[in-house]
């Protein structure tokens, strides 16, 4: 735990040094186990516009387990599922793939990459998935309608 | 009256030697020992630019590529007449002997050319200059350098021991608290080099072993894919029809190794998570082949110890241990595909064998009906009810040729010889319908009229001979 803390801590500190592009970030309270996100929507892409609320919870024994990063705000997106968890599928927060060498700065820069490019091959939302294959401009079309609607 | 013998004292000495062994003193404060004001010895590291492939007649094929080799070892001193009129006396060495006698006498003369070049001035330096661009060169030393097997051993232990020295001064990031670490406190993996501090890599090996997950016991750097330092295999795989196999095999190379127990160890995770770990590769490893055989007491079912052995040898037989790239049965090894297995009737092994001995309870099975060990040749259907052919055959040729012991069960064939059989359990029967006979008078069953094997004693004297030479014909 003390060990966790003093990582956590340190990482907050590069990130506040070294800010991210579209990614703010505040702890709550002195707990520096659960932070506030907000990523705000990648200019050429769907869900530009609109700032996204995320919770980053990170294990007791972080950084050897990973951490849980969920959508607060409602989003229309093939790796976000569409439910009240906003789970996000990334490949490098499933626990068989996690590298403890691997930083919550590289986490959100991928959850923003992920905004400008979903996967729909890693999908948590088939049907979204298979939308944005197959009909993009429906898919885009609804997304732009859930950030005006959601994430204003 | 001894005199402290530091380079200030040199320098300020009105000998001129005495202040060029001050300047020398000043550049080499570590490597130089000062014996008077006009003598020293001074220690050379030899660390060449590429380092020297050393080969030993038992050493194995592979050269071991050396980093650092031990210093040269430079004694000097000046003399009354020098630099004018004598130049100074040399004498090169090296502990171990590493460079032969003529090498250094050939350097030696080189040094003293040096000073007729430079006119019969101050040449300590220069020499020190050359001798160090010749240890970049690892003293043009013929590559592979082949040496004696202890001087193999000793100048391998030199080199392990020199980039430990060198690694325990450096100061690390670690990869996992972010902090930087003294190398002391560092360990550097040996598959990738990659360097973390001991403690976090020992806390994150540890929860991986108690929680089951053997097979991420890996680099924890997040874009390592280092294989380990064995080159891939490079022969094709035995079926180059088969492109998903080759495909496999890179992505097999492309992981990084899982550590082997040794390391963990050095690492300082306890004996008894070592151990689990073990276990549970090995474990694993024989799940991942089809091929295994499982205990057939449901409650155990542990390996049996063919499979078992069969895969220690497999793997000793491709040098890895269950550690390195994390693979049961192995793209080098596809003779223990299940297709192999089915078809592999005409070269033994021991998984083809009946008799399957359980690993942990030692219970003695049949591989094919699963029952408790019958002998070899009582005939039992798989549980499934499929035969190979060679057991159909078998069995055929069981039914055809042989007589059941009444006692014991075990066909027995005759060769040649009278109806009357005593097997090797000491039971006497008649070969024609199995039927006990009495010992003491064997032969009252042939002599008793109205028997089905009344007069037939002699039937059929000249033995199966006939029948098993016609078999393979009617099979064919």
């Amino acid at each position: 735990m003390a060990t966790a803390q003093r990582r956590i801590t340190r990482e907050y500190a590069e990130i506040q040094s070294n800010q991210l592009e579209g990614v703010k970030i505040a702890p709550i309270d002195n707990d520096m186990f659960k932070w506030n996100i907000e990523l705000t929507g990648p200019k050429d892409s769907p869900y530009a516009g609109g700032t996204f609320k995320l919770f980053l919870t990170l294990p007791d024994n972080y950084p050897f387990k990973p951490p849980i990063l969920s959508f607060q705000t409602k989003i229309y997106h093939p790796n976000v599922s569409n439910d009240d968890k906003g789970s996000m599928c990334l490949g490098i927060l499933r626990s068989d793939a996690w590298k403890p060498s691997c930083k919550i700065a590289a986490v959100l820069e991928m959850a923003r990459g992920l905004l400008l490019e979903p996967n729909p091959d890693d999908a948590v939302e088939g049907s979204i998935a298979e939308e944005y294959k197959s009909r993009k401009a429906s898919f885009e079309k609804t997304a732009k309608e859930w950030t005006k609607q959601y994430a204003k | 009256m001894p005199q402290l013998l530091t380079h200030e004292a040199l320098s300020e000495s009105d000998d001129e030697r005495a202040q060029e062994l001050g300047t020398i003193a000043s550049i080499f404060p570590e490597e130089l020992t000062i014996l008077t004001f006009t003598s020293g010895i001074l220690n050379l590291a030899v660390t060449p630019l590429q380092p020297l492939a050393t080969t030993s007649p038992s050493s194995g094929e592979t050269p071991v590529l050396l980093e650092h080799l031990p210093p040269v070892k430079l004694q000097f001193s000046l003399p009354e007449a020098y630099p004018a009129a004598a130049p100074p006396t040399l004498e090169l060495s090296t502990t171990p002997a590493w460079l032969l006698p003529e090498k250094l006498s050939a350097i030696t003369q080189q040094c003293l050319d040096l000073w007729e070049e430079l006119g019969h001035g101050q040449v300590v330096w220069a020499i020190v200059d050359h001798l160090q661009q010749c240890a970049e060169r690892a003293f043009d030393v013929a590559a592979p350098f082949c040496v004696s097997d202890e001087l193999h051993a000793e100048l391998v232990e030199f080199n392990e021991k020199t980039k430990h020295e060198i690694f325990n001064k450096g100061t690390y990031d670690c990869g996992i608290c972010l902090e930087p670490k003294k190398g002391t406190v560092c360990h550097a993996l040996r598959s990738c080099g990659h360097v973390f501090c001991r403690p976090c890599l020992r806390d994150y090996y540890v929860g991986l072993i108690k929680e089951g997950d053997v097979n991420s016991v890996r680099c924890s750097d997040r874009s390592c894919v280092k294989s380990s330092t064995r080159p891939p295999p490079t022969q094709p795989p035995d079926n180059p029809d088969d492109p998903e196999a080759a495909q496999r095999a890179v992505a097999l190379a492309s992981l990084p190794a899982t550590l082997p127990p040794e390391e963990l160890t050095d690492i300082g995770v306890p004996a008894d998570l070592v151990t689990r770990y073990v276990a549970m590769k090995k474990k694993k490893a024989l799940e991942k082949d089809p091929n295994t055989i499982y205990c057939a007491q449901k409650w155990c079912q542990a390996p049996s110890r063919a499979s078992v052995e069969l895969l220690e040898e497999t793997m000793k037989r491709n040098g890895s241990g269950y550690w390195l790239p994390d693979r049961g049965a192995t793209p080098a090894a596809p003779a223990k595909k299940p297709k192999t297995a089915e078809e592999g009737q005409d070269h033994p092994s021991p998984l083809r064998e009946k008799l399957q001995v359980c690993s942990v309870c030692s219970f003695a099975f049949c591989r094919v009906c699963l029952a408790s060990w019958h002998g070899d040749f009582q005939i039992c259907k798989s549980i499934d009810g499929k035969l190979t052919k060679e057991e159909l055959a078998n069995e055929e040729y069981l039914r055809l040729n042989t007589t059941p012991c009444p006692t014991c069960q075990s066909p027995v064939i005759k060769s040649h010889g009278c109806n009357h059989m005593i097997c090797a359990c000491d039971t006497h029967f008649c070969f024609l319908c199995s039927a006990y006979l009495a010992a003491e008078n064997p032969y009252v069953h042939f002599n008793t009229r109205g028997t089905e094997c009344f007069q037939r004693l002699w039937e059929g004297e000249e033995g199966d001979l006939e029948n098993h030479l016609a078999w393979p014909a009617e099979m064919g």
